[in-house]
């Protein structure tokens, strides 16, 4: 447990960090042109009247300082998020209402593309320049080349118009009535998409991180001792290898929570992306500073949780924390 | 030729089909092109947008309106003619001056949660949108009422409206999301989270609300309402409603049998389903896209301007090149099947010639036109000013950000020469005499002639339809000579099925684009 020393003094500044994040939220949606009261007031915004008490009402009368104290004040205390104007919901209820479906979105793609990932590389490190090693590279390039929407419009065209077997739009909660299954079947066509593009990603970063792992002597070493090749490459070479594979990982996990907006809106996928985009559309500035500052925490949190790993895997890294 | 055309459109169906459906139920169509409703079954309708609310009052995207109109009954609606009549009310009946209205209700209707309807409920519920801690956005608009009495007592089914100013829109406000009445018993249970527990008196009841993912309705069985065969409504056991935001997706979606109709404002949409088989309800004429022209300086003080300007604008093209063609032109500040529309006083058609005529005579026009981006603003736009340039004007285009350009077009004196706009057309005339009255803040262009004041006025102070129709179809022909405004095409709104599962949806609501009362859907096989 040498790391413990190291991680807590990166505490702080991960606090520092998500201030100054929801700090420059505040301000940039202050900054935003356009104005919630014509939203909301529409063909009434020609009113001053209107306008002026809608203003007082919001609180958007007071001084820019005191409100966003008394915003992070109220997040701090009592987590409190305060209310949407567009919807006169809770944005606490609208974000612990979309987190789970894009939580489970990342979490089902993510592991998904690793176990995919990890024996694809192995192999095509292991064989390098083969036949099967060219096709994989190949076809991960092909991967990374399409983009999402259109991964998504030909998996619909494929597997729910011809095919019929995902639904091509829906999310069923697994709390729902038809349980799991019917969870899992409407995830299927947008966590493919992902899987893609991921898979993709990580076989070719970690191939190549292994080629080079596998240059070096103590896999000779290894080798030369007679222990068996998967024994070599997934006890020796693996764990040195999978650096840069941690690193676009955890970074991931962050902007896979932005980047499935494209997915969550095309799927009608209720996740956070969307009510990202349907908020700012409205000019609803609560439920985006709610948001993002879910975002920023989710993001701080994992690459945390990665710098733990890091010194986990590489004695290295304790050692200059320490220093 | 129509049957014809109903025969082979009936047969391809027949083709698309996978066997399941009755062969009878076609037959049946052909012949009764409405079809016979039948009771039973369920639909899945594929919505827009996700729900904003359930509440009362505040509904108002289309997604919102299948669903509260699901929910509950709105106190009166328009007819087939046009015509506003009592609906949950069973009479509703104006003082000379139009400021007292006197209401009686339906007697022995129920909420869903068995509360009575009664004059209590109507009293508590008006008081609640009222209230600005209910954050309606109808607020605004019920604050006319002034008081409310209930001479038969609060269990009785009189309640007397004194307004506070006379309005002969009363009863048009009755029949929009003001007039859904919600279960007084429901809003003191949950309070606060009434929104998510909406308990009205409509045909159906809410039976599970997911945001973003799902709202199910079930039959209400004991709804006051039959058809005209004496059927009892709603048709459908169930009705779930399924928000999925890319207009693509909802026809992917249909066409995988993932939901059995769903709604699009996208016109391109509509086409391209009506292109793979599917039957379109089109809903259109209840706002448009106009152009407004600042009146109170050059170059559009001069109604020449306005007029070369109306006359170089080649709608159909627009149609076609911006909607695939299936929207209507529009030539009128009413929509083509409001009764109050007059069909002898239309703007101009599409005439290069007088336009270039006028603009020579004028000695040029130049002129800026602002927009919000959109992208189809922009397409819009850039027709209009090819079509401007062909004649001889100047025209620059300009995008401005929905906030400034609302600050630009509402500031004093308007700071714009022209500008594009979306206006709605409602069948209560009255709502066009803010836009048309000397002075007034909802006077965009800066139209003023005293005679038209003079009419807008006397079209407010009386009910008597006749009378009405003559007064606004003498302000159609100035306005028409006169052009304050020149709209473009008036919106569409489709309701997208496939009609050898649904039966043809009922008609759109008045007010309310392409929003159908969700108890008259029904499914061909029941």
């Amino acid at each position: 447990m040498q790391w413990v020393p190291a991680v807590l003094r990166r505490l702080p500044k991960l606090v520092l960090v998500v201030l100054i994040v929801s700090f420059l939220t505040f301000c940039l949606t202050e900054l935003l042109p356009g104005d919630p009261v014509n939203t909301i007031l529409g063909s009434e915004a020609g009113n001053p009247e209107s306008v002026a008490a809608l203003r007082a009402e919001l609180g958007l009368d007071e001084p820019f300082l005191e409100r966003y104290v008394d915003y992070i004040s109220g997040v701090v205390t009592d987590f409190d998020l305060g209310r949407a104007y567009s919807s006169n919901f809770e944005v606490k209820e609208l974000l612990t209402n979309r987190l789970p479906a894009t939580i489970e979105l990342i979490l089902l793609a993510q592991v998904i593309s690793l176990l995919l990932a990890i024996p694809l590389a192995l192999f095509g490190a292991y064989r390098a320049d083969s036949r099967a090693d060219r096709a994989i590279t190949a076809s991960a390039f092909g991967l990374i080349s399409v983009p999402n929407f259109a991964m998504a419009v030909f998996l619909v065209y494929v597997f729910s118009l011809q095919l019929d077997w995902f639904p091509a739009v829906g999310y069923d909660r697994i709390t729902g009535p038809e349980g799991i299954g019917a969870n899992l079947r409407s995830v299927a066509l947008p966590v493919a998409v992902l899987v893609a593009g991921l898979t993709a990603v990580y076989t070719r970063l970690l191939r190549s991180d292994l080629i080079a792992t596998l240059q070096e002597d103590f896999i000779l070493m290894a080798r030369s001792k007679g222990l068996p090749t998967w024994h070599v490459m997934v006890r020796h070479a693996l764990r040195p290898s999978s650096f840069s594979l941690l690193t676009v990982f955890g970074i991931n996990f962050g902007t896979l929570i932005g980047g499935t907006v494209i997915l969550e809106y095309f799927f009608a996928i209720p996740g956070i992306g969307g009510l990202a985009v349907e908020s700012i559309t409205k000019r609803d500035y609560l439920a985006v500073q709610g948001v993002v500052l879910v975002v920023a925490v989710a993001f701080v949190l994992v690459n945390f949780l990665v710098d733990i790993l890091y010194s986990i895997l590489d004695p290295r890294v304790r050692r200059a924390g320490a220093a | 030729v129509l049957l014809g055309l109903t025969l082979i459109a009936a047969a391809c169906g027949g083709d698309d089909d996978d066997g399941g459906a009755a062969p009878d139920g076609n037959t049946d169509d052909t012949e009764q092109p409405e079809g016979t409703p039948v009771k039973g079954g369920e639909l899945v309708f594929g919505t827009e947008s996700d729900v904003a609310t359930l509440d009362a009052g505040a509904a108002a995207q289309p997604a919102d309106k299948v669903i509260t109109l699901g929910i509950y009954d709105p106190l009166t609606t328009y007819n087939e003619d046009g015509e506003i009549e009592p609906y949950l009310a069973e009479t509703l009946t104006g003082s000379d001056d139009l400021q007292t209205y006197e209401m009686t209700l339906r007697d022995g209707v129920t909420f869903h949660d068995d509360t009575p309807l009664n004059a209590d409920a109507v009293v508590k519920h008006f008081n609640r949108m009222k209230d600005p801690a209910t954050g309606c956005p109808c607020q605004g608009s019920v604050s006319i009422i002034e008081s409310m009495e209930t001479p038969d007592g609060p269990e009785g089914l009189a309640v007397t409206f004194h307004l506070a100013t006379p309005s002969v829109a009363f009863p048009d406000l009755l029949a929009r999301s003001e007039g859904y009445v919600e279960s007084p018993a429901a809003v003191a249970q949950h309070g606060a989270d009434y929104k998510n527990h909406p308990v009205g008196t409509g045909p159906f009841e809410l039976a599970e609300f997911t945001p973003g993912e799902r709202v199910v309705l079930t039959a209400n069985p004991d709804y006051w309402k039959t058809d005209e065969n004496g059927i009892q409504l709603p048709y459908l056991d169930k009705l779930t409603i399924r928000p999925i935001p890319d207009t693509g997706q909802r026809l992917a979606a249909l066409q995988a049998g993932d939901i059995d109709i769903f709604q699009t404002a996208d016109s391109g949409t509509v086409a391209q389903a009506e292109e793979s088989g599917f039957t379109a309800q089109k809903i259109s004429g209840s706002s448009s896209t106009i152009i407004l022209m600042n009146i109170s300086k050059p170059p559009f003080n001069d109604v020449r301007a306005r007029q070369a300007l109306a006359y170089a604008i080649n709608k159909d093209v627009i149609n076609e090149r911006v909607y695939s063609g299936v929207r209507t032109p529009s030539y009128s500040g009413f929509a083509t099947d409001s009764p109050y529309f007059n069909e002898d006083a239309q703007t101009p058609k599409y005439d290069p010639e007088r336009a270039e005529e006028l603009v020579n005579e004028l000695g040029g026009l130049e002129f800026e036109l602002v927009c919000i981006p959109t992208p189809e603003a922009d397409q819009i736009l850039q027709l209009v000013k090819q079509m401007g340039e062909a004649v001889g004007m100047k025209i620059t285009l300009s995008s401005q950000e929905q906030g400034a350009y609302v600050n630009r077009i509402f500031s004093k004196g308007g700071d714009y020469e022209a500008a594009c706009f979306r206006n709605n057309h409602f069948i209560e005339p009255d709502q066009i005499r803010a836009g048309l009255t000397t002075d007034d803040p909802g006077n965009l262009v800066f139209y003023s002639n005293p005679e038209v004041d003079e009419l807008l006025d006397r079209g407010r102070q009386t009910a008597d339809f006749d009378e009405r129709k003559e007064i606004y179809d003498e302000v159609q022909v100035i306005t028409t000579e006169e052009l304050p405004t020149i709209t473009t095409l008036y919106d569409l709104f489709g309701n997208v099925y496939d009609e050898d599962i649904v039966g043809p949806p009922p008609p759109g609501e008045a007010n309310s684009l392409g929003a159908i009362k969700p108890g008259y859907l029904y499914r061909v096989d029941g």
